[in-house]
C-alpha cells in the first residue's frame, strides 16, 4: 500500500512553541511528540480534531487557511456559511444583518451550508434501511470522526455512512444554480467558512471523494472578527439585501448535537465529544453496544457549536440557534416563510451525487505490516515498558511511558530519553531520595 | 565474527550462552556509562564494559544487545547470569583492560558503532 | 506472546477492560480488522460472563503468527448443563445482571459463532474454563 500523506490543517508555529507537553498529552491519536524542544506532528496520525490547539498555553498551534484575497480571483464569490456562524453573534443582530455584513467583506453571495439537509434526511433513512447487515450506520457528517475511525477503529470503517455532508450538497447545487444563472464554472469561487480544522482537511484531501466542490476555506473566527468589527464601527450603513432563502428548522439544527439523529428512523443516538466518541466506538467494536440503527457522532462538545474556530460560548450559540428555530416555526404559522428553495430545484441532481466512494481503513496503530515482526516488536515494547516508571510524566516528549516504549522499538526514541532511567543509571543519591519522596520508594530503581 | 572467536582473541571465555541466542557480532561499543549504552540501536552488537552489575544486564535487555564482554576480570553474579540466559544474552569475560580488549578486537575487524 | 489479566467477579464497571487492552494489541500486531472484530466480540462476551457469574477469574492470551488463543479460567458456580447453556436464549443471569444489559443468553453461542475453535468445560461448584482459538493466517 502506498503511503500517502494526508493533508492536515493544524500547524505548529516553531518560534512560538516552547515545547511543553500539553498538546502531546491530549491528542486522541498520539500524533504529537516533543523533539528538539518543539512539538512535532505525525501527519498521518492527525485527525484534525483540534484538541491540541485548545490545550496549547501559548497559541502556538494554528489552523492554516486560504488567504482572504483569494476570493477576488472569482467573479461569483460565495461565502458558504454554516448556521453556527449566525450563532456567534449576539442575539440582537438579525440574520439578514449578518448576511449583509459578510457581503460587505467582499462576497457576492452568502449561502448556508445546511441547505440540503432536509433532502439528506430522506437519503439517510433509505441508506439505513438498505444497510441492515452492518449496524449501526455511523454518520459521516464529522470529518474528524471519519478519520478517527480510519486510524483507530479500522474494523468499523464499513459502518461509516457513504453519503455526503450537507456542506458538499449545498456547494454542488449552488454551483450548478450559479452556472444556470450564467456564470462560467471557473468564475465561481465557493469559500467555506469553517468552524473547525477537520472540515478544512476534509476539503483539502477528501475521504471517499475525488475532489471537493469547494474552492477555498476561511476560518470562522477570521470572518467573524471582520464582520463584527464592522458592526462595532458602523462605518457602513448600506444594507445589501442578501439571498432571501431560509433554512428549514431541521436544517438550522443539523450542526448541533441531535441534529441528525432526531430525523432518522429506528434506534438512534447522538454522541458528542471525542472521548465519548472513542468510548462508544470501543463499545460498538466489542459488540457490547449493538442493535442501534444510526449513530450521529461529532468530535466537539456541543458538536459544531463547540468547534475550535468559534468565538462565542458554545452554549450561547446553541441557545441562539434554538431561538432561531422557534422563530422560524412562528413565522411559518403566520405564513411568513416562502419555502421556495434553490436546492429543491436541483434535488434530482443532488440525489444522483449524494454518494461517496468507499472509505479505506488506514490503521496507524500497527507496529509492522508483518504480524510476526509486529509480535517481536510488541514483546520488546512490553519489556521496555516494564522498566519505565509508569507515571506518564511526558518529560521524554511522548504522551506516556507506553508510547516511549513504542517509539524506542520503532527507532524514533531511546530508552535513555526517560529522565528516571537516566538518573537511576547515574545515581546522585540525594536527588533520588527527593524523587522517591514524591513518587514512592524504588519507583525509579527498576534496573537494579 | 562469532562470540567464541571473540573470546579466543581476548584470551577470555564464554561463560554464558543465552537461550536461542544469536552469536554473531559485527560492531562493538565500549562504555561503563549505561545511559550512553541505552542510546544505541545496532544489530549484532557487542557491549564491552567493566561495569558488572544487574544494571548492565537490564540495559542490554532494553537496548536489545545480545552480547556482553566483561573486561578486567569482572565476574557477573549467578543471578545476573540466570537473567542473561533467560533473555538470550551471551556473556564473555576476560582479564584484559578495556583499552586492550578494544584494540585487539578492532584489529581483528570488529567495527565501531560510530 | 503471552498476556495475563485478572478479572474481578461482580464488578461491571471494569468489565471489558482486559478485552480492550488485548484488542489494542491485536491492532498493533496488524491482524486483519474483520478478524479482530470477531475476536473482540467473543472475548468481550467471555470476560463479561466471568464478571456476571464468577467470583474471580483470569484471562490468558497467547498470540503467535498463526493464531490467537484465549483462555478464561474462573472460580465460580460452574455450568450445570453445558448443552443447555449453548442454546441461544438460555440464561441463568440474575435480574440485576439483565438490567445492566447483559445476560440475554447469547453469550456462549455467540462466542462459538465468532471463533474457529471453541471449548467450554466446567465443574459445578468450582468453576468454568472457556477456550477461544482464532486462526489469523
Amino acid at each position: 500500500m502506498a503511503e500517502t500523506v494526508f493533508h492536515h490543517a493544524l500547524t505548529i508555529l516553531e518560534d512560538v512553541c516552547f515545547g511543553c507537553t500539553h498538546c502531546v498529552k491530549v491528542c486522541p491519536t498520539e500524533a504529537l511528540r516533543v523533539r528538539d524542544g518543539k512539538a512535532r506532528l505525525t501527519a498521518n496520525r492527525c485527525i484534525d480534531c483540534g484538541r491540541c490547539m485548545q490545550a496549547c498555553p501559548v497559541n502556538a498551534i494554528i489552523i492554516k487557511q486560504d488567504d482572504f484575497s483569494e476570493i477576488y480571483k472569482y467573479k461569483a464569490r460565495v461565502a458558504l456559511v454554516t448556521s453556527i456562524l449566525i450563532g456567534q453573534f449576539p442575539r440582537h443582530y438579525p440574520t439578514r444583518k449578518i448576511y449583509s455584513g459578510i457581503m460587505e467583506q467582499g462576497f457576492s453571495h452568502v449561502y448556508e451550508a445546511e441547505h440540503g439537509a432536509s433532502l439528506l434526511i430522506d437519503e439517510i433513512n433509505q441508506y439505513v434501511a438498505r444497510h441492515g447487515a452492518v449496524k449501526p450506520v455511523i454518520s459521516s457528517f464529522c470529518p474528524a470522526i471519519v478519520r478517527l475511525i480510519q486510524v483507530r477503529f479500522p474494523s468499523l470503517v464499513e459502518n461509516i455512512m457513504l453519503l455526503k455532508a450537507p456542506l458538499d450538497l449545498a456547494a454542488i447545487s449552488f454551483k450548478k444554480e450559479l452556472m444556470e444563472r450564467g456564470f462560467a464554472e471557473d468564475e465561481i469561487g465557493i469559500f467555506y467558512i469553517t468552524p473547525c480544522a477537520a472540515k478544512i482537511a476534509a476539503i483539502k484531501s477528501p475521504v471517499g471523494e475525488k475532489n471537493s466542490p469547494i474552492n477555498g476555506v476561511i476560518n470562522m473566527d477570521t470572518l467573524f472578527n471582520k464582520v463584527y468589527s464592522g458592526f462595532k464601527k458602523e462605518h457602513s450603513s448600506s444594507c445589501i439585501v442578501p439571498e432571501k432563502e431560509q433554512l428549514r428548522a431541521e436544517e438550522m439544527a443539523w450542526s448541533l448535537t441531535g441534529g441528525e439523529a432526531k430525523y432518522i428512523n429506528g434506534r438512534c443516538l447522538s454522541i458528542d465529544g471525542i472521548k465519548n466518541a472513542i468510548e462508544f466506538l470501543e463499545g460498538i467494536e466489542n459488540g457490547h453496544i449493538s442493535n442501534f440503527d444510526f449513530i450521529e457522532m461529532r468530535a466537539c462538545d456541543q458538536s459544531c457549536a463547540g468547534g475550535i474556530l468559534t468565538t462565542s460560548n458554545r452554549f450561547l450559540t446553541v441557545e441562539r440557534l434554538e431561538e432561531r428555530i422557534v422563530k422560524y416555526g412562528q413565522d411559518k404559522i403566520e405564513g411568513k416563510i416562502f419555502d421556495n428553495k434553490t436546492i429543491d430545484k436541483h434535488s434530482s441532481f443532488i440525489r444522483e451525487n449524494v454518494k461517496i466512494d468507499t472509505i479505506e481503513p488506514r490503521s496507524m496503530l500497527k507496529l509492522d505490516e508483518n504480524t510476526e515482526e509486529a509480535l517481536r516488536k510488541m514483546e520488546r515494547i512490553r519489556k521496555i515498558f516494564s522498566y519505565l516508571p509508569g507515571i506518564d510524566c511526558g518529560a521524554c516528549g511522548t504522551p506516556s511511558c507506553r508510547s516511549l516504549a513504542e517509539d524506542v522499538v520503532q527507532g524514533h526514541a531511546h530508552t535513555s530519553d526517560c529522565i528516571f532511567i537516566q538518573t537511576s543509571l547515574n545515581v546522585p543519591s540525594d536527588q533520588e531520595i527527593r524523587a522517591e519522596k514524591i513518587w514512592g520508594k524504588d519507583r525509579f530503581r527498576k534496573l537494579t | 565474527m562469532d562470540i567464541f572467536e571473540i573470546a579466543k582473541q581476548v584470551e577470555g571465555s564464554v561463560i554464558c550462552q543465552g537461550n536461542n541466542s544469536e552469536i554473531s557480532v559485527n560492531r562493538a561499543f565500549a562504555s561503563d556509562l549505561m545511559s550512553d549504552v541505552l542510546t544505541l540501536s545496532t544489530d549484532s552488537l557487542l557491549l564491552i564494559t567493566g561495569l558488572a552489575n544487574m544494571q548492565t544486564i537490564r540495559t542490554a535487555e532494553m537496548a536489545d544487545i545480545k552480547n556482553i564482554l566483561f573486561v578486567r576480570n569482572k565476574k557477573p553474579t549467578t543471578e545476573m547470569l540466570a537473567i542473561a540466559r533467560q533473555e538470550g544474552i551471551n556473556i564473555i569475560t576476560c582479564s584484559k583492560s578495556m583499552f586492550a580488549a578494544c584494540s585487539i578486537l578492532h584489529g581483528a575487524g570488529i567495527k565501531p558503532v560510530y | 506472546m503471552e498476556l495475563e489479566y485478572s478479572i474481578e467477579g461482580g464488578d461491571f464497571s471494569k468489565a471489558g477492560l482486559a478485552s480492550s487492552e488485548v484488542k489494542k494489541i491485536l491492532k498493533q500486531v496488524n491482524i486483519k480488522p474483520e478478524i479482530i472484530k470477531r475476536i473482540a466480540v467473543a472475548m468481550y462476551e467471555a470476560e463479561v460472563n466471568v464478571v456476571a457469574h464468577a467470583y474471580q477469574g483470569k484471562m490468558l492470551v497467547n498470540i503467535d503468527p498463526s493464531k490467537v488463543y484465549i483462555r478464561f479460567e474462573d472460580e465460580g458456580p460452574g455450568i450445570e448443563n453445558i448443552d443447555q447453556a449453548m442454546q441461544e436464549g438460555f440464561s441463568t443471569a440474575s435480574e440485576a445482571v439483565r438490567q445492566m444489559g447483559f445476560g440475554a443468553g447469547m453469550g456462549l453461542p455467540n462466542m462459538k459463532k465468532n471463533v474457529d475453535e471453541f471449548f467450554v468445560g466446567s465443574v459445578v461448584g468450582k468453576g468454568t474454563t472457556v477456550e477461544l482459538t482464532t486462526y489469523i493466517k
